[in-house]
Parts: C-alpha cells; structure tokens; sequence
C-alpha cells in the first residue's frame, strides 16, 4: 500500500481500484546496473563526446606575455645564417639539363603518337556481329530524346536494304511498337 | 574526493561542478542521485531495457553539457525530468518514423514488446497496468507516469512539460479514466 499523499487522494477520488494497485514496475534490471551506470557514461563521455579539457584559472591571463618570450628566446636562438644557393652553372650540369628536357619531350612525342593511332577494329568488322535488333534495343535504353519516326525511318532503309519491297512501312511500325513499344 | 554524496544538495553539487578538479566526481554524484527515478520514467514509457539504457546514457550526456550554462530556477531535478522527457518522445517519434509504421502498428509493436519481457503474466494486474499504460498516446503516458508513479505535483509537472495546470489535471483524469476502462474489461 502506498503511503499517503496529495496525488494518492486525488487517485482515490478518481479510481479507487487503481488507488489500492501497487506501485511498482514489474520490470527487471540487470545486476549492478545502477552501480556501473555513472563509470559507463563517464567513460563515453571520455571515449565519444570528448571531455572538455580543463585548464588552470590564471592560465590565460600571462598567456600573451608568456607566448612573446617563447618566440623572442627562439628567434635569438636560431641566427646562425641561411645556406646560399650558388646560380652559377657548369658546363657539365648544363648539358645534363638539356638531355633530360629533351628526353621528356621525345617521350611525350611518343606518347602522343600511340594514342592517335588508328583503331584495331573497324566498323566494318563489328558489324556482322551486332544485329540490328541489339543496336535498336540499345538505342531504346540508352536514349531519352529517342524520336520513333527517325528511327523508322531509318530502318527503313537499313533493315530493308534491297528487299524494300518485302517489307511495308505499316509492318515495320508494329514491329517496333510490339517490340519495343515504340 | 566527495563525501556522502547521497546528502549533497543541488546546489552544493552544482557548485563543484563548475569548480576545476571536481567536475567528474560532482557528476558522478548527480548521476547517482538521479539514475533510478530517471531510469524508470524512461522505462514505463519505452519498456525495453536497452532502449531505455541508451536513452538514459543520451540524457546524462546532454546534462554534462549544459550544466555548465545551467542556471538553478528551475531546479536540477525539474532540469533533468524535462531532457529525460524530451529524449524519451524524440526516441519515441524516429522509432515510428523508422520503421514507417502507423499508429496501431506501433501499439501493436509496443504491445509485442511488452510481452517479450521476462516475467510477464497478462493475468496479474501490474502487467495489466502496464498494458493499459502503453495504449495511452505518448504525452498523455507522460502526463500519467509522473503523477502515478512519481506523484509529482502538478506544478513541478508543469516547468518540466511545460503546460499548463489545468491541462495537465484533465489529462490526467482522462488517462486514468482510460486506464480503469482498460483495467476493467479483464
């Protein structure tokens, strides 16, 4: 039975039977969750959020001062003089020079001859290969701004060729419209 | 190192959080202070422990970041119902947008979960209780789980879901009318 109190009576009010239900949840907790809980969030908080990092009160307020005398000590410690670059070339270093240049510009020569070099495969030799069906089909799939008349058109000359008195217009439109909703 | 710190008050414990050296151990005293009552306000709303685990571990996150910029009017116990609250409905509301379920497929889903406890006897009352606690619409749980479980005053209940009195009180009468209707068909 629960103790009295303001929300009790006004439960009491409301619905007895409630009033006189015990309550507690009738759930389970593992073991030890309660004690383990604080150490576990610390430790995400550590792992995962980051926890701010915490410095001294008095930290920044000699913190310019102290930042000028670090660059100061390490400017006057670092005066020894800069090494000088010599400009003056030799007769060997500059031949060297000239063989590698060249060198580059024979081998981008060369690289750019390959590449405009001719195509081992002609159109002549791929075409027995390809039906007309599969460049139709690939030409449906591939095209958005695909115009059906064009295309009859088209194939018209090319898959009638000179048996164009075999084939009439009408059958090559619902050719296409059967088969390829065209 | 802090001493009794079941003893500390809010205030003290504020206080040396926001002192360098003891800010971990300050927490750790909030968190212990207020582990089980927030834990089991969570728990009756979303029922599944691990859920109810991970929704508690966000909550003592978002408390270390803001207890710095906390300023005590409202009262840190008031402060923290009110994440742990928010959190819960947040949870609540990406578990029905996830998974794309309608209203009476999530009941339906709370109410398998519910089942799926360890010990759970939809013929003892308490198991009922919680039935009819889950077939309540979320705010209303809310409304409901604080005052009968936690008897807050409906004041307190006001700063941490900010609403008003009466609102509250008459939900709260609805939702016990609801739950003594759910109770009775058994």
């Amino acid at each position: 039975m629960r103790p009295t109190s303001e929300a009790l009576e006004e439960l009491e009010v409301l619905c007895s039977p409630l009033a006189s239900v015990n309550p507690t949840s009738p759930f389970s907790i593992p073991t030890g969750y309660f004690d383990q809980l604080p150490a576990r969030i610390l430790l995400r908080l550590n792992q995962h959020e980051g926890v701010p990092y915490e410095v001294a009160d008095a930290y920044f307020n000699d913190a310019p001062q102290r930042f000028l005398s670090a660059a100061l000590a390490e400017s006057e410690g670092s005066k020894a003089p800069p090494k000088q670059l010599s400009l003056v070339f030799t007769p060997l270093q500059r031949a060297v020079e000239w063989t590698a240049a060249a060198m580059l510009v024979l081998f981008m020569g060369l690289g750019a001859l390959k590449n405009y070099r001719q195509p081992t495969v002609s159109h002549a030799a791929l075409k027995p290969h390809i039906s007309d069906e599969q460049i139709v089909g690939y030409l449906v799939n591939n095209l958005d701004d695909l115009d059906p008349l064009w295309l009859e058109e088209q194939l018209h000359q090319v898959v009638t060729g000179d048996a164009s008195d075999q084939l009439s217009t009408q059958e090559i439109r619902e050719y296409l419209y059967y088969n390829y909703s065209l | 190192m802090i001493e009794h710190k079941e003893i500390l008050s809010d205030a003290d414990l504020l206080q040396l959080f926001k002192m360098t050296g003891s800010r971990e151990q300050a927490f750790t005293a909030i968190v212990r202070k207020y582990q089980q009552r927030l834990y089991w306000h969570v728990r009756r709303m979303v029922v599944r422990h691990d859920d109810t685990d991970d929704i508690l571990q966000h909550v003592f996150i978002k408390a270390w970041r803001g207890l710095d910029q906390f300023r005590s009017e409202s009262g840190l116990y008031t402060w923290l119902y009110r994440i742990a609250t928010n959190e819960t409905l947040t949870w609540i509301d990406q578990q029905k947008k996830r998974t794309f379920l309608s209203l009476s497929d999530y009941e339906s889903k709370v109410e398998q979960t519910l089942a799926a406890e360890p010990g759970f006897d939809a013929s003892k009352l308490e198991w009922r209780l919680q039935q009819a606690i889950q077939k309540l619409p979320e705010k209303q749980r809310v409304v409901f789980t604080l005052r009968y479980y936690d008897e807050m005053p409906y004041e307190k209940m006001s700063e941490v879901l900010d609403t008003s009195v009466g609102a509250l009180k008459a939900s709260y009468h609805h939702a016990v009318k609801k739950v003594e209707k759910f109770i009775g068909q058994f």
